[in-house]
């Protein structure tokens, strides 16, 4: 709990950070590729008001493409220090007449730097690079109205020559440190080479600007053994058994299920229960498991993905949870209430006369409508595999929103593994964070009619509470485990016996009063996705075309689940 | 009126309208026509909501919030020379509230008229204020007011012949908490005047009008705070609950008695946010305009 509300700290931080770097260029929708820091993490409102005026004054991309070659050096971070001690004094001095304010910003930005200098220890002190620190001090106590105390006649003059005018153009800046950089320095070239522009920092606590994240970060795809061992044993097997899986026994499988996903939800007695009850007909020869999802190898990719698109999956938290107050706070029920004035009751027209009681009328208070709780039911199937860390993002986004409402959320992910349907906890309806969804994987197949028919067991069995149960799915159900048709044949769980099949599943659990909908989102997203989730969900099966129409598309769903009543 | 108007750009022509109108109709009543606490800015849109009244029209104003929806209305009801009610529409209203309801009094039932029916009785301007807030069935009842047929029927109470004068101003923010679709068969009744978010220059010239003692680096420097956060807002980052014009003149206010910059700012704007994350990225936002420790000497002459 506390490392997730550490995470929700850092992400709150960076939104700062560059919501400070957004105000000053002017400019929004751009991620910025430097971010500054303080020691304690709080956004450093000078420096990053610098990073936006740069954007704001300057030619980003040549300015980055410059970076990049100062990359190549081995003396890379004192360079772009250099650059960056330029850049602050030409913005500095371009503003300031604009913007008096940051004359006290800077000068509280180099008090600030000159206390952190002193007591550092001897670590410290090793780490740092000492010619840019004497630098920024130089700097620095020249803001504060001192002689910047640079005795070393070559860290003079380099100090000297970083003084850039306001009236330099990018062209202007790179060439003047380009030729500063000749002048003071040697190039040596190494083959490492890093991705994104940062501001490289000489220390801990003489940090200008702090390298938190790269916004184009590497993307490691982890290998996961299970999955391509699992999909190549499905789909080779023509004749629809289970190799291998007859052989072991059942309680081997599931000590390697819980090795993949996760340790039991149920005791084993609930879980065969549970399968005694529901692997019948179609899925007789299925199984059932349920995980607790925990950290894996998928959550730093969907981390990844969320990180590269935070700014659009919050916008659209934020417009879900208004979309859905609004919602909530619009659909009441009226409740009759005796009063003073409104609609005359003649029924009580005796209390006013023989009673002298005023209180002859109707009127009607309204009242809100009972709650509900929604479940977020995700396919985790092979399928899945591109869209991983965008449905891993969506549903992050929903389930905060629901959350920030105060609607219980729970989220649970299902795919099936050689025969056994595989149902993964993502969050709980008590738990109040949704970081366990960032292990969201996918994997398998998905036998959709199984999953929903479990899925209503999941459900909080509350009798006053209404119950919604919201799909994300590519409406392609497909399982290598076949369907009995009698007499030793057998059917492929696919195409329209799968379709027809959690159709069945879809309006058994509706006969039950649960609400229903899918969100149909499609690496093959075109008329025959549309057309198949029409036929498994009937109307209340949207398409989720882009992230945009996220927010209006669920809050839609929920509106027409609570005005249906 | 007249004069600000005139000094606004108003066409001559419409302006001899506005005369004719009260002339015909000279109010007698009792109830004041009030004086607008503030002045709208902006040509345009003057003149299209005054023709829209000159021709007996019903008018929906929609804007977001801060954009002088209230402030046009009631310029516009003085400007006519006639009375406003004003009727704050709200989710639990009902056709009696408008219109009037039975009370019980002396052993008998008696209609008290509501701020409906008393503004058309006497041709005055309603303002309907936030009129999406309530639910489409309250206010069906309204159709044949707002239409040509310009009658209420009160049933039991006999029929009620709407005052010539009579006008009805709409407000609305689309998309407001708490707002709904407003009905087709409504919309109808209105010709419609979207407002826009007021102009920087439209913003320095109220302030200016508001507070004279404000110099005109203090008005720009709050003006273009006011188009920060704006930008901020429309970019999604934040919500409108800090991009408030009375927020920021409430602020000035405190300022010209005294308070300090940030701490009147902290007050009018950025407190507006009960949500402390949004809290800190309006806090920043000021902070990168106004110095923490601003007197309001250094704003005001």
């Amino acid at each position: 709990m506390k490392a997730s509300k550490r995470e929700g700290n850092r992400e709150f931080r960076q939104r700062r950070a560059m919501n400070i770097v957004w105000t000053a260029a002017g400019e929004y929708g751009f991620s910025p590729a430097f971010l500054a820091f303080q020691e304690d993490g709080t956004p450093d409102l000078y420096l990053n008001s610098i990073i936006g005026f740069a954007h704001r004054f300057y030619d980003a991309e040549k300015l980055a493409a410059y970076v990049c070659q100062l990359d190549q050096s081995i003396l890379s971070s004192v360079f772009e220090d250099i650059l960056w001690l330029g850049l602050e004094q030409a913005i500095y001095k371009r503003e300031l007449p604009n913007r008096p304010v940051l004359e006290e910003l800077r000068r509280e930005h180099a008090r600030r730097f000159l206390l952190d200098s002193v007591d550092v220890s001897m670590q410290q002190l090793m780490m740092r690079s000492e010619i840019i620190h004497t630098l920024k001090a130089g700097r620095c106590r020249e803001i504060l109205g001192e002689p910047p105390g640079i005795r070393n006649p070559w860290d003079r003059k380099l100090y000297e020559a970083l003084d850039y005018s306001a009236e330099l153009t990018t062209e202007e800046i790179i060439a003047r440190t380009d030729q500063i950089l000749r002048r003071f320095f040697i190039f040596r070239f190494t083959a490492g080479r890093r991705r994104s522009w940062h501001i490289i920092l000489s220390n801990r606590w003489q940090q200008w600007l702090r390298r938190l994240f790269s916004l184009e970060g590497q993307r490691e795809f982890s290998i996961r053994p299970w999955r391509q061992a699992d999909a190549a044993g499905g789909l080779g097997n023509d004749e629809g058994s289970i190799s291998g899986w007859s052989r072991d026994p059942l309680a081997a499988k599931l000590a390697e299920l819980t090795a993949i996903y996760g340790n039991p939800l149920f005791a084993e007695s609930v879980r065969l229960e549970l399968e005694v009850s529901l692997c019948r007909g179609n899925h007789q020869r299925a199984h059932l498991y349920f995980a607790i999802g925990s950290e894996n190898d998928a959550s730093r990719e969907n981390r990844a993905f969320w990180r590269g698109h935070q700014r659009q999956y919050e916008l659209c938290r934020r417009h879900l949870r208004a979309s859905l107050q609004n919602c909530l706070l619009v659909h009441h029920q009226p409740q009759q209430i005796s009063g003073r004035q409104g609609v005359f009751a003649p029924a009580r027209a005796w209390r006013g006369v023989f009673l002298h009681d005023p209180s002859v009328f109707w009127q009607y208070q309204e009242e809100p409508k009972g709650d509900f709780a929604v479940t977020l039911l995700l396919d985790a199937s092979e399928s899945r595999r591109e869209q991983q860390g965008m449905i891993a993002a969506q549903t992050y986004a929903i389930a905060g929103a629901l959350a920030d409402c105060r609607i219980p959320v729970q989220v649970y992910s299902f795919c099936s593994v050689k025969g056994v349907t595989v149902f993964c906890q993502l969050k709980s309806l008590a738990e109040r964070d949704g970081q366990r969804i960032f292990a969201y994987r996918t994997g398998g197949w998905n036998r959709d009619g199984l999953a929903l028919l479990a899925a209503e067991k999941l459900l909080p069995q509350e009798k006053k509470r209404r119950q919604l149960l919201m799909v994300l799915t590519d409406a392609h159900p497909s399982d290598a485990l076949d369907v009995p048709a009698g007499a030793g044949r057998s059917h492929r769980y696919m195409d329209k016996t799968a379709m027809e099949d959690t159709a069945a599943a879809v309006k058994s659990l509706r006969r039950h009063g649960v609400k229903l909908v899918a969100l149909v989102n499609s690496v093959l997203m075109g008329q025959g996705a549309e057309i198949a989730a029409r036929e498994i969900y009937g109307k209340q099966a949207v398409a989720i075309s882009s992230i945009e129409c996220l927010a209006e598309t669920v809050a839609g769903l929920v509106e027409q689940q609570i005005s249906m009543d | 009126m007249r004069e600000f108007w005139q000094e606004q750009g108003l066409r001559e022509s419409l302006l001899a309208e506005v005369d004719r109108y009260r002339q015909q109709y000279p109010w007698q009543g009792k109830r004041l026509v009030a004086k607008p606490r503030y002045r709208y800015y902006g040509r345009e849109v003057l003149e299209q909501a005054v023709t829209a009244i000159v021709a007996g029209e019903n008018l929906l104003l929609v804007g977001p919030k801060a954009t002088g929806k209230n402030v046009l209305a009631e310029n516009l009801a003085a400007a006519f020379g006639r009375p406003d009610w004003n009727i704050s529409f709200h989710i639990n209203m009902d056709s009696a509230y408008l219109l009037g309801t039975d009370t019980f009094r002396n052993g008998a039932v008696e209609f008290r008229p509501g701020p409906v029916y008393e503004c058309a009785e006497a041709g005055g301007f309603g303002v309907l204020d936030e009129i999406n807030m309530a639910r489409n069935e309250a206010l069906a009842v309204l159709h044949s007011l707002l239409d040509f047929r310009r009658i209420l029927d009160v049933p039991g109470y006999g029929r009620l012949q709407l005052h010539p004068a009579t006008r009805f101003i709409a407000t609305m923010n689309y998309g407001y908490a708490g707002t709904r679709e407003l009905n087709e068969a409504l919309t109808s009744r209105f010709v419609v005047l979207q407002l826009p978010p007021i102009g920087a220059d439209d913003l320095e010239r109220l302030m200016g009008a508001e507070f004279p003692r404000l110099t005109a680096k203090g008005r720009r420097l709050l003006v273009e705070l006011f188009a920060d956060l704006q930008q901020k807002c429309e970019n999604g980052e934040i919500s409108s609950k800090s991009v408030d014009i009375r927020g920021l003149l409430d602020a000035i206010r405190l300022m010209e008695f005294g308070l300090g910059v940030y701490p009147a700012l902290s007050m009018g704007i950025i407190h507006k946010c009960f949500d402390e994350s949004e809290r800190e990225l309006v806090r920043d936002t000021v902070a990168l305009r106004i110095p923490e420790k601003m007197e309001p000497a250094a704003l005001f002459a």
